[in-house]
């Protein structure tokens, strides 16, 4: 069989990244501009500045991603590109480089939806098996998808309000925790002691998550405390916190599990990075003989590697586009599947 | 040799196509999506006149001011497709492209809407010469600013409320003739002229401070 490679392009949110993927499992080289210490200042991603960088590293992304490779643009199969969902300024960059790249070298146009992304971050690591349950955890997303084979998702549970990482961050700015406040809760996390109390939230026998209510027990803790004159062991603070997060996440994931029998499970998204949680689901999953598979660290975040694995599998599927393609700040995996394929 | 002409600064997305001196065909869509639209138009523009995306050579894009969601879908389609061809791109203010579309002998002052009693603004002379340095001003203060001038042809693509505007579509034949010359630069360098920073920046600071 000939050789399928292909160019991923990603800008979704504050990162500019393009990959080249060989046959959907083989990287060949990734580029990927963060524009972390940028938004720092302003306390977290300001979509106006995220679109200003992109354009400004477009031609230079690629052209690093093409130096010193063997692959030149005629070894190319097909271009996928994230067109949603996302900051609608930051997409359209990514989206304009991927549809003039298909246009100037005639090659397929493959949509690829963010979070299908983050899921075949996983094919990296190693082979996804199926049925396999995602557990997808970022600054966006908190969801439970259930899929019977290649890029077939169906939406078991998700969350009913804030997202994971977005709560992470809240709670991290409460704490005077300089943005982004994940990694550092995770860190503080490990030095600390399950001494506070704050509910489990939204523990119930749905596949649903709701973190605002965790979120507002933080903040009503940390200003009673303030009250009372008492000083607030920020260490100990994120330790439960996290604690609970790690908690009904995972407990829901392994009910999910046991009610649809499956011997798979994937986790994604930014904030699987979070060793409290990895630590917490290698435990589990051992225990109940589970096969259990997460991106790399480098890939839990947002990066083109997954979306030209992404791009690999919808390539096979007969998903694509022609030049209308447009960005879409908002779509569901459902609504992306049903209107490429 | 073709030159490709793509405008996305304002409401109207503007596509050209030039074959050595001469216009091919000009394209002008009033839309709410460019992104949507350009490529798809200039796909078909060029299969229609049997155009390989390759056989161009050369790109002149409007670089704002303007819609900075607008500017970016322009811009980066010119980036990417000069880089992709090796080839430079003639980056091109969209207030001088307004004063070179008008037929009106004056001085020409262009004007985008940047809302809230904002505009993009600058003055040229008859001969294409910036008298007033471009910028985001007031409409008012504009006003103040251009007492001296007479015989002023304010130009616009839309209605702009507090002044009565000349209103045009861009004339893609006059800016490419005024610009056929120039040879064009990289385009790593070719970066969008906003004008105005964002408003986390006017609070906070810039991003490379």
């Amino acid at each position: 069989m000939k050789d399928i490679y292909i160019l991923g392009i990603e800008s979704s949110c504050d990162e500019m990244s393009a990959s080249i993927i060989k046959n959907g499992n083989e990287e060949i080289k990734t580029i990927i501009l963060s524009q972390m210490d940028i938004h720092k200042k302003y306390g977290g991603v300001v979509p106006e500045i995220a679109s200003r960088c992109h354009i400004e590293s477009a031609t230079m992304v690629l052209e690093e991603l093409f130096s010193d490779i063997d692959i030149s643009f005629k070894d190319i199969t097909a271009i996928a590109v994230t067109h949603g969902p996302g900051l609608i300024g930051s997409l359209l960059v990514g989206l304009q480089i991927a549809k003039t790249l298909s246009f100037v070298y005639q090659k397929p146009l493959i949509p690829v939806h963010h979070i299908a992304g983050h899921i075949y971050a996983n094919n990296l690591v190693k082979e996804m098996q199926f049925p396999l349950l995602c557990l997808v955890v970022s600054g966006g997303h908190t969801d439970l998808i259930y899929m019977k084979d290649h890029f077939e998702f169906e939406k078991i549970g998700g969350t009913l309000d804030d997202a994971v990482g977005e709560c992470y961050d809240k709670v991290a700015r409460i704490m005077n925790i300089p943005y982004p406040g994940g990694p550092v809760i995770d860190k503080l996390a490990h030095k600390g002691a399950h001494t506070y109390h704050l509910p489990l939230p939204l523990d119930d026998d749905s596949f649903n998550f709701s973190f605002s209510g965790l979120k507002s027990a933080v903040i009503n803790l940390v200003h009673n405390e303030k009250q009372r004159n008492n000083e607030i062991n920020v260490e100990n603070l994120c330790t439960t916190f996290q604690d609970n997060v790690v908690e009904i996440i995972s407990k829901k994931t392994m009910k999910a599990i046991q009610k649809f029998n499956i011997k798979n499970l994937a986790i994604c998204g930014g904030v699987s990075a979070n060793s409290g949680l990895r630590e917490k689901f290698e435990i589990l999953c051992k225990k109940n003989n589970i096969n259990l598979s997460m991106p790399s660290i480098k890939y839990c975040t947002d990066n083109a590697a997954m979306i030209a694995t992404a791009g690999f599998f919808a390539y096979q599927k007969g998903i694509k586009s022609d030049m209308s393609l447009n960005a879409k700040a908002t779509e569901s995996l459902k609504e992306y599947i049903q209107n490429y394929k | 040799m073709i030159t490709l002409f793509i405008d996305t600064s304002t409401s109207f997305l503007n596509i050209a196509i030039f074959k050595n001196d001469i216009l091919i065909e000009k394209k002008s869509i009033h839309s709410i999506e460019h992104s949507k639209y350009i490529m798809s138009e200039i796909e078909k523009i060029f299969k229609k006149n049997n155009i390989l995306p390759t056989d161009v050579k050369k790109i002149m894009v409007t670089i704002g001011p303007g819609s900075f969601t607008g500017i970016r879908i322009g811009v980066t389609i010119a980036k990417i497709y000069a880089w992709a061809c090796k080839i430079n791109i003639i980056p091109i203010s969209t207030l001088k492209a307004f004063a070179l579309s008008s037929n009106n002998k004056a001085y020409y002052l262009p004007l985008i809407d940047a809302r809230r009693g904002y505009v993009y603004a600058s003055l040229f002379d008859e001969n294409y010469n910036e008298i007033l340095k471009e910028q985001y001003i007031k409409i008012d203060d504009l006003k103040e600013k251009i007492l001296k001038f007479e015989n002023i042809n304010y130009i616009s693509d839309e209605e702009i409320t507090g002044v009565k505007t000349e209103l045009i579509n861009l004339n893609p034949e006059n800016i490419f003739n005024y610009y056929k010359n120039k040879s064009g630069i990289s385009p790593h360098r070719i970066i969008p002229n906003y004008l105005k920073k964002t408003e986390a920046e006017e609070k906070i600071g810039d991003i490379y401070d």
